[in-house]
This record gives structure tokens, sequence and C-alpha cells, in this order.
């Protein structure tokens, strides 16, 4: 196919296309809809505080509560999980400030794949950061209630809840750079 | 005396505060006419933009996308940006720049997943293709939207306004890489299409 034959398929494809519809307006100027960017910055800025208010309640339980306190690793586990929910609650609102950084219509094309692809890696780094810090957590939880049986059920049953939300989770978010190149 | 001092002061209020209401009553009427003026200004502008430059926003999105449903996604949300950024337009590059510029960054910037439902809608959805009797020519839209989806996405954006007939130039400025590189990405892309027939 020489490139005028292509030229021609195209215009042919544009002039086939639909138009967009006055029905598609109510959903801008009625329905007030948001982009797909702006979704998962409300997405990350709501996992932020989710974090937050995790931290805060490890925090609480700690002070009110002795249930965490074992002999061998005093007060380590409740400490590890108010650093660990601070840590994902800082990571989460750096990314949404990344992501809502991202100026369509100031931006260059290059600007905005390269800015993607950043925020992309970066979120991925903090998962793999963020995730053997969960298992390391989890893991003293085990040797602190190794006799409990009823507790290791419970913590069991906890790390399996948390670890399937938390991959369908991480799917989600990761659909939304899915199909970014690396190679710009 | 006293009595007419107070008179004359009650009136001297009263007048006060007649013009101040009418000032404000104007205000609130100059402005509310103003903000209705302006946002029909602006859904007029809406209106002729798509239909000026609605084939230019679909065919975008038919390279971005892998089917009809993702089209619309994409095309729905790149309406909603043009009508969010039409009021910070202030006409340092020409329109059509302006609209691939933002139509371009809303596809690169939002990525779609590969659905695998059953019953996603194919492409053909978009350009009719069940009852064009011109079978040939839609297999040709066909082969290229799967060369197009092949390419990366800045070299979608490249091909996109290249096949849309813009110049070097404005290819250069709204991708942001510059004017020689773009002849060559062109180039390489000619060249691999050509290869794969």
């Amino acid at each position: 196919m020489t490139p005028e034959e292509i030229k021609k398929t195209w215009a042919e494809a544009a002039r086939k296309m639909y138009n967009p519809t006055p029905d598609e307006f109510e959903s801008i100027f009625i329905h007030k809809k948001e982009t797909a960017l702006e979704r998962l910055v409300c997405r990350y800025r709501r996992f932020s505080l989710l974090s937050l208010s995790c931290a805060f309640m490890s925090a609480a339980w700690m002070m009110n509560n002795s249930l965490f306190y074992s002999r061998e690793l005093g007060h380590t586990i409740p400490i590890a999980m108010i650093v660990y929910f601070a840590l994902c609650s800082l990571l989460d609102f750096l990314l949404s400030r990344g992501v809502a950084s991202i100026n369509c219509y100031k931006m260059t094309v290059k600007e905005v794949i390269e800015k993607a692809v950043h925020y992309r890696k970066r979120h991925l780094q903090s998962m793999m950061f963020l995730f053997p810090f969960a298992l390391i957590v989890i893991g003293m939880m085990v040797y602190s209630f190794q006799t409990d049986v009823w507790v290791l059920a419970g913590i069991f049953a906890g790390a399996v809840v948390g670890f399937f939300g938390g991959l369908i989770q991480f799917r989600k978010f990761m659909n939304e750079y899915k199909e970014i190149n690396e190679t710009v | 005396m006293m009595l007419l001092e107070l008179e004359y002061d009650t009136h001297i209020i009263k007048e006060f505060t007649d013009t101040l209401k009418e000032r404000i009553c104007s205000f609130f009427a100059a402005l509310s006419s103003n903000l209705f003026s302006n946002s029909r200004d602006k859904e007029r502008e809406f209106t002729d933009i798509l239909r000026d430059y609605g084939n230019m926003i679909s065919g975008i999105c038919f390279s971005y996308a892998d089917n009809a449903e993702d089209i619309k996604d994409l095309r729905q949300d790149i309406l909603i940006n043009i009508w969010k950024g039409l009021n910070s337009f202030r006409g340092d590059s020409s329109l059509s720049t302006w609209l691939y510029r933002v139509a371009l960054n809303t596809c690169v910037s939002t990525i779609r997943t590969k659905k695998r439902k059953i019953s996603t809608s194919p492409l053909e959805e978009e350009y009719g293709a069940s009852e064009d009797p011109d079978y040939a020519s839609n297999e040709s839209i066909e082969w290229l939207h799967y060369q197009i989806s092949t390419l990366s996405p800045l070299d979608k954006a490249i091909i996109t306004m290249w096949l849309d007939e813009r110049s070097y130039e404005e290819i250069a400025t709204v991708t942001g890489i510059s004017r020689n590189n773009v002849a060559v990405r062109i180039n390489r892309i000619k060249q691999k299409i050509s290869k794969s027939i």
C-alpha cells in the first residue's frame, strides 16, 4: 500500500466514523462526568485517607490495648503497623499529586507520556517495597501469637482477605497505565 | 429644630439605602445576564467545535481504542476535557493544534484495559461495516487499525496527525519532538507498514 492509499483508507474511515451526538452533551453538562485520569486521582486520594485513618486507628489501638504487646517484640508490631500505614498514605498522596499534575492543555504528548510512565514506575516501586513490609508485619504477628490458635486463625483470615483485596486493587491501578510504552 | 434635623437624617439614610439596593440589584442582574450569555456562548462554541472537528476527534479515538466501547469512552473523556478547557484557551496556537493536543494527551494519559468480555462490541460498529456493501474498503480500514495499534503511543499520535495531513511543524509542536525527528519517525512507520503487507 502506498502512502496515498493509506491516507485514502484513513480518509474513508474518518468519513464513516460517527460524529458525536447531542446525547453525549448531557453527560458533560448535566451529569458532570469525570475523565478516567480524574477518577484515578480521586482513587489515590481516597486510599491515602484510608491508610492515614488506619495509621491513627493502629496508634489508638496500641495505646488502649495490650493485644499486640509481646514479651519478645514489645511494641514493635503496632509501631510497624503505624509506620506501614503512614507510608502507604504518603505514597498514595504523592502519586495523586503527581498524576494530577498531568496537564492535557499545556503539555506536549511526549511530556504526558513521560509523566505517566514515571508515575507508573513509582507505583510499581512502592508496591515492591510495601508488599514485603506487610509480609514482615504479618510474620511478626504469627511469631508473637504462635501459641494462640484463634489469634493465628484471625491473622491468617485477615491476611488472605487483605492479600486478595490488595491484588484486585493493584490490578485496577495497573490497568490505568497498562498500555503505556516505556520507550518514548 | 431637633425634630427637623432628625427628619433630615432619616431622609438621608433612606436615600442611601435605596441607592445601595438599586446598585446591588443592578449588579446581580448584570452578573447573571453576563454568566448566562457566557454560558450560552461557550455551549455554542463547543457545538461548533464538534461540528467542525468531530471526525478528527473520532479518528484519534480510532487510533487508540481497541473496540467501539473504548472509542465511546475515549471520545467522552476528550469532550469533557475540551469543555473544561475552553475557557483557558487563549488563542496562543490555532484551535486545531489545541484540540489535537487535548485529544492526544487525553488518549495517552488514559489507558484502557483489554477487556475480556465476550460481548465487547467490534470496531465495525463505529464505521458501519454491517450495512456497507464495500467490504474490501472495510478490510483495509481493519488492516490499517491493526497496523496503528502495534505502534507506541507517541508514534500513534504522529501517524494520526500525518494521516490528517497536518504539517510536520504542527506535529512537532503537539508531540514535543523536533521536526527532523517527526520526519524520521514517519518514514520509519511507513516502512514498517509497507513491510507488513
